[in-house]
């Protein structure tokens, strides 16, 4: 058995977050039914010419930026010619010669840093959809800005390819770059694998593998393909340079096309933008918005908020949950508490929404709140739970909820008194029990005061007058 | 009044403006002409009804007609070539929503080269239009159809597009005026492209005055098309000027060298005596590379051309050759829908823009670009316009070069510089040969200086008549 270096390479496209499409005014959104979103520039009509769009310009120095990339400050295009059906001028408009951004790195969990290659802007294709002797298209997603990512082949290994893609997918997310959503193709992976023998310098015989639709795709894809090329090199066998498509149901690649029909796009500049460059002063300005990246704000939330590290990595893997958490640490300065409130009841009530955070509309602000009632008592955990199942996805008055549900937690000895006498009453199993020494009985107890205030009881309350009452 | 092909589009516009006369019926008197000199082919397709809406301008009420390689909407555009034969304009192009709020009165299309890819019309789907001084012989091209309309007063203006000379050379054939502005002055946007970094629209008219008018309503920064230039709208009617007083006045050795005809050559002679003894001086002035300026236009033209030309594949809109599968619909739609010229085009940018050729040609050619630039540049260090012949012969019959491109793409010669150095420049009428056809010569002004070429042209056209001289039709 030989022993063989992987070799990854990742190409990452990933739609960018900007309202309108990257060279005319129509919308980017989704959802709308198809060929909506058209108009005579995105459809490729005669005489039609494109606008660029300085908002995906923006974003995309961002990323470069948060990819520690050079900048090349004279932008411009070209145009990659072929003919295809799901981009109507039949070219692309892309960039070829000089990438937005060459020369970057990303750093890993694991402290490994992989190169970035180049970072460039280009218009995103239609969709095809295949019927039986037909095809059909939508252009709405033609014009989408993308950007391609492209790694070093620095990557050594299937989980390494993993961990680049949660990185790169975290950093877009926290720059607002990209929604990065795989399933719904605002991020696409290809990779490139190859195996040598071990500490050769000599590379192997490159393999493209496309069709993976999750970081676990990606991953399984890899391990597939060390497989399959390192018994088929052990064999004795070659490995061919092609195309390969990921079965994520049958768990295996099948070859698409072998390398031999490679195009010749024709690249040329794009006469219809002119060049511009992008000044120094710009570029610095877009530094405050790369500034801090999810691990530099992993250490400074162990450091400033003395957190424990698992519960910060809860918190930095969405940005949107180590925003609200800051938001609400603002307003009630208890970041155990807020920390431990909302990787609790606030993750179960966004898990269960399908579209995850889109649909909280509870501000950070309220949500501090209802987290200062239960620590000083004016809730409990049950009604806590239940004011921000009430409110999460409508932002309404806590105070309101509180009152008009009738939530707030009965603390009060007169009110709560005869309630206990009530229950000592109703269960003298119970009694008989705690005071032969059993002492946990006496939760059955305070169970069924609770019941009786329809979970509103202080607990510790109820408890404490339980046991006076039952000593005398 | 009876008729009207004495008259420019401004008095045109003046007597409507004074109720002399009706839009309706100069409309009806144009089309009339249009309807008895199909003979001509110099219309694609004239409207029953022409288009317009209530803008307002000085030439107001006008019939106007375009080439058809400019999208008015909901009409149709082919460029004169089959592949677009069913095509439809789903939008106004920004020069023709200006015609419109300018109040001016869409009349047709006129008949055009393939995509613009040709000097005669000859390379049209629809046929040849015809010289209106010699039925014989080419109207020049591509705007032929244009220039021949407007010198046969079948309308009194027209916009064409140039590419090479497009506006200008036929403007000379057809003894008009020619006019392509500066690269970024009119908005492309809506212009079928043939080579995107060197078209520009222009009116095409039969005396100065129309003409810096029509430029007045056309020009300007357009969001729609990056490439227009964000200056200062300018009033060119301010320019119409007898006064070329200190106007210095450069003839370039090399356009003079070889290949021209005596009798244009001596034509253009008779313009620098004539703008000399109006107080201009003549300075002989070099450009020295202006022999690589076909070579350098045909390979950057032709490779944007092959790109733009792309979409033609038969699936979005118009023609369509069945077959089993995309890529047979592809080659199929193609071979079928593109004339010869154009298929030597794409294959020659094709070929300009390969792997392996890339350098060779296309870049090679961008470094020649930029070096004529700097010979207009060092020229105009010592001068304020240049005079040139437009073409270096008359109007040449119909069928004469259609089979030896080389000898075509020549008669381009003298106007092309001007396209790849992105400069304003202006075919008038100077003269006419000893058959009576009509003589263009040509002046080039720095970027952006359009007035100097009309307070020239103008002065010129003060002093004498051809511009007035009209072909005689039924």
């Amino acid at each position: 058995m030989q022993e063989f270096d992987t070799v990854i390479g990742l190409e990452v496209h990933v739609q960018l977050n900007t309202n309108s499409k990257i060279f005319c005014s129509c919308s980017t959104k989704f959802e709308n039914p198809a060929n909506s979103n058209i108009c005579p520039v995105c459809c490729g009509y005669p005489g039609v010419l494109p606008v660029f769009n300085k908002q995906a310009l923006l974003l995309a120095i961002r990323v470069a930026l948060a990819l520690n990339c050079k900048i090349n400050k004279k932008i411009y295009f070209e145009r990659k010619n072929y003919f295809y059906p799901d981009l109507p001028k039949n070219y692309q408009i892309s960039q070829y010669k000089m990438p937005l951004g060459e020369g970057g790195a990303l750093s890993l969990p694991t402290e490994k840093t992989i190169g970035i290659t180049r970072v460039h802007l280009e218009e995103d294709a239609g969709k095809l959809i295949h019927k039986e002797n037909y095809s059909l298209v939508d252009l709405n997603r033609t014009g989408t800005p993308l950007l391609e990512i492209v790694s070093n082949p620095d990557i050594t290994s299937p989980q390494d390819a993993f961990d680049y893609l949660s990185s790169l997918k975290l950093i877009l997310q926290y720059i607002g770059a990209s929604e990065c959503n795989m399933e719904k193709g605002s991020l696409r992976c290809d990779a490139n694998i190859s195996l040598k023998n071990k500490g050769a310098s000599t590379l192997g015989v490159k393999v493209e593998l496309k069709n993976m639709n999750t970081f676990k795709g990606v991953r399984d894809a890899l391990e597939y393909e060390v497989t399959r090329q390192s018994k088929t090199l052990d064999e004795g066998g070659k490995i061919f340079q092609e195309t390969r498509l990921w079965d994520a149901d049958r768990q295996k690649t099948e070859v698409m096309r072998s390398k031999e029909e490679a195009h010749d796009y024709r690249y040329f500049p794009e006469p219809d933008l002119l060049d511009f460059f992008v000044e120094e002063e710009f570029i610095e300005n877009e530094k405050q918005f790369v500034k801090e990246l999810p691990q530099d704000r992993h250490k400074r939330f162990l450091s400033q908020y003395k957190l424990q590290a698992l519960d910060v990595d809860v918190l930095i893997s969405e940005k949107f949950l180590a925003d609200y958490f800051e938001e609400a640490v603002k307003e009630f300065n208890e970041p155990k508490k807020i920390c431990n409130f909302i990787i609790g009841p606030f993750l179960e009530q966004v898990n269960a929404f399908p579209d995850r955070f889109q649909s909280v509309k509870l501000s950070a602000k309220n949500f501090s709140k209802i987290v200062k009632y239960f620590s000083n008592g004016l809730l409990n955990n049950l009604t806590a739970k239940k004011v921000l199942v009430l409110c999460i996805s409508n932002n309404s008055d806590i105070d309101e909820i509180i009152k008009n549900e009738g939530l707030s937690q009965v603390s009060g000895e007169a009110e709560l008194s005869g309630l206990v006498l009530e229950a000592i009453k109703e269960s003298p199993k119970a009694v008989k029990e705690y005071t032969e020494g059993k002492s946990q009985a006496i939760m059955f107890l305070v169970g069924a005061v609770m019941k009786k205030t329809k979970g509103k009881a202080n607990p510790k309350v109820v408890k404490e007058l339980l046991e006076k009452t039952l000593k005398r | 009044m009876d008729n009207l092909t004495g008259l420019t589009g401004i008095q045109i516009a003046q007597n409507i403006k004074n109720s002399k006369l009706s839009e309706k019926d100069a409309c009806s008197f144009f089309r009339e002409r249009i309807n008895n000199n199909t003979s001509l082919n110099a219309f694609v397709e004239s409207y029953e009804v022409p288009i317009g809406a209530d803008g307002d301008s000085s030439l107001k009420g006008v019939p106007i007609a375009i080439k058809d390689n400019i999208c008015i909407k909901g009409k149709k555009i082919t460029c004169a070539s089959k592949i677009l034969s069913s095509h439809t304009a789903v939008y106004d192009a920004t020069v023709i929503t200006k015609l419109k709020n300018a109040g001016l009165k869409i009349i047709g299309t006129t008949n055009m080269d393939e995509f613009a890819f040709g000097s005669s019309t000859e390379s049209s789907c629809y046929g040849v239009t015809k010289n209106p001084w010699d039925m014989q012989r080419v109207p020049g091209g591509s705007s032929g159809g244009s220039a021949a309309a407007v010198a046969a007063r079948l309308v009194p203006f027209a916009l064409g597009s140039d590419t090479g000379g497009s506006i200008r050379q036929p403007a000379s054939f057809c003894g008009i005026v020619g006019f392509k502005p500066s690269y970024g002055r009119v908005s492309r946007y809506g212009l079928i492209a043939f080579g995107s970094s060197l078209d520009q629209i222009g009116p095409l008219t039969t005396n100065f005055t129309d003409c810096a008018h029509l430029l007045n309503i056309i020009c300007g920064f357009d969001e729609h098309d990056s490439t227009s230039a964000p200056i200062e709208k300018k009033d060119f009617s301010k320019s119409l000027i007898e006064d070329v007083t200190g106007l210095r006045v450069g003839m370039p050795r090399q356009y003079f060298a070889k290949g021209i005809d005596e009798e244009i050559k001596n034509a253009i002679l008779g313009v620098s005596r004539l703008l000399k003894e109006k107080g201009a001086a003549i300075v002989d002035i070099d450009l020295p590379h202006t022999e690589y300026a076909v070579a350098t236009y045909y390979i950057i033209g032709s490779s944007e051309a092959s790109s733009n030309l792309q979409r033609f594949d038969g699936i979005k809109y118009g023609l369509r050759e069945s077959a089993s599968g995309l890529m047979d619909i592809y080659k199929n739609s193609r071979r079928a829908g593109f004339g010869d010229e154009s298929k030597r085009r794409i294959f020659l940018g094709t070929y300009s823009l390969s792997s392996g050729y890339y350098d060779a040609y296309y870049v090679r050619a961008l470094k020649v670009r930029t070096l004529i630039k700097k010979d207009f540049d060092d020229a105009f260090k010592k001068i304020d316009v240049i005079l040139t012949p437009t073409s270096p012969t008359a109007a040449f019959k119909i069928g004469e070069k259609a089979t030896d491109p080389l000898s075509m793409y020549l008669s381009d010669i003298y106007t092309i510089s001007a396209n790849l150095a992105g400069l304003p420049a202006v075919s008038l009428p100077c003269g006419f040969t000893k058959n009576n056809l009509p003589i263009g010569a040509q002046l080039i002004a720095k970027e952006f200086d359009e007035e100097t070429l009309i307070r020239a042209g103008y002065s010129y056209q003060c002093a004498t008549d051809y511009h007035k001289r009209m072909p005689e039709l039924k």
